[in-house]
């Protein structure tokens, strides 16, 4: 690095940092006051971690339920049924991440049909992926939801 | 006593020796020095619950600015990410709400150093803030910020690059 740019890093390090205002001072002490005294199974919502775990998967199925559609075939079906979780368990979790994607499983399979069609026979992969965060525990909790779905149809791609 | 209960004096101390530079780098992330007050408060929390697994035992900065980045950008997320990225420029050129101090002597220069930081990109000033006031090496801050070393230096050094160009500009135009 050259010299002026050591001599500007050195400027910066003289710049000195904002510190804590004494109410929110006073406020880091009551937390951690808090957080020592509190029983180690205790949670502000009451549920466990591996509890609330399962509610995230519940929350993903709202995802889903919301407009995901499975497959690719032309009779494209929403998944429906779905329940939808308590309030109490959504609220627990934010959502850090999700992320969808489709990927082909094996080799797809060309074969000539009795009507004489040219057919590709394979199988597609879809891959729902959502990351939560337990607000409460601090932990995160990744669900992945794959689907596979049969797919033959008359190709015209060689 | 339990562990968890003998931890409090050790996480008051963290507090206080680390405060500072965790605000300057909540700072970064939010309007005011009030929301990055917050921030650091639901820091404090999150970290709190991580530490469990390693009996309660005070964390090491970069997974405090680690998990100070994942509120704050969850924050921005639900308050509307452009909304509060349209506020925090105004906020950083006003100038009203300093999140650095300058020293004593040399203060016009401080004051002017102070101003280019505010008008570096979010990405850069970022780096630059975990790296002079954060005191994380460019390892720390590639795992913090999820970018390997050489992009976090190479940030580190173009924002030193981008003060200086804007140093020079604001002296000229303070001198006519």
């Amino acid at each position: 690095m050259d010299k002026l740019l050591k001599e500007l890093e050195t400027q910066l390090e003289a710049l000195t940092l904002v510190g804590m205002s004494d109410q929110a001072e006073a406020r880091c002490d009551e937390i951690i006051d808090g957080l020592s005294l509190k029983s180690v199974n205790q949670s502000t919502l009451g549920l466990s971690w591996q509890l609330t775990s399962i509610a995230a998967a519940i929350v993903l199925l709202i995802g889903l339920s919301s407009g995901w559609w499975l497959g690719r075939s032309e009779a494209k079906t929403p998944i429906t049924g779905l329940e939808t979780a308590p309030e109490v368990y959504v609220s627990a979790f934010d959502l850090i991440n999700e992320r969808a994607w489709m990927q082909i499983e094996g080799d797809p399979v060309l074969y000539l049909s009795k009507n004489g069609e040219v057919r590709e026979r394979r199988t597609e992969v879809d891959i729902f992926e959502e990351t939560v965060l337990h607000r409460d525990s601090g932990k995160m909790v990744t669900v992945r939801i794959t689907t596979r779905q049969p797919i033959n149809e008359v190709t015209n791609q060689f | 006593m339990s562990k968890r209960s003998q931890r409090g004096p050790e996480w008051k101390e963290w507090v206080s020796e680390n405060a500072p530079r965790l605000l300057a780098y909540a700072r970064q992330r939010c309007q005011d020095m009030a929301e990055a007050e917050d921030i650091l408060q639901d820091t404090l929390i999150k970290l709190w619950h991580y530490q469990e697994e390693r009996d309660f035992c005070a964390p090491d900065l970069p997974l405090a600015f680690s998990v100070m980045r994942y509120i704050g950008l969850d924050r921005g997320r639900s308050k509307g990410r452009q909304e509060r990225r349209n506020q925090k420029i105004v906020q950083f050129q006003s100038g009203n709400d300093l999140w650095l101090d300058t020293p004593a002597e040399d203060n016009e220069e401080a004051k002017l150093l102070r101003g280019a930081i505010g008008k570096l990109p979010e990405k850069l000033r970022e780096v630059l803030t975990l790296k002079i006031w954060g005191g994380l090496t460019f390892a720390e801050i590639g795992k913090v910020l999820s970018l390997s070393n050489n992009t976090a230096a190479s940030r580190y050094r173009y924002a030193l690059e981008q003060l200086q160009k804007k140093l020079v500009y604001l002296r000229d135009a303070r001198h006519g």
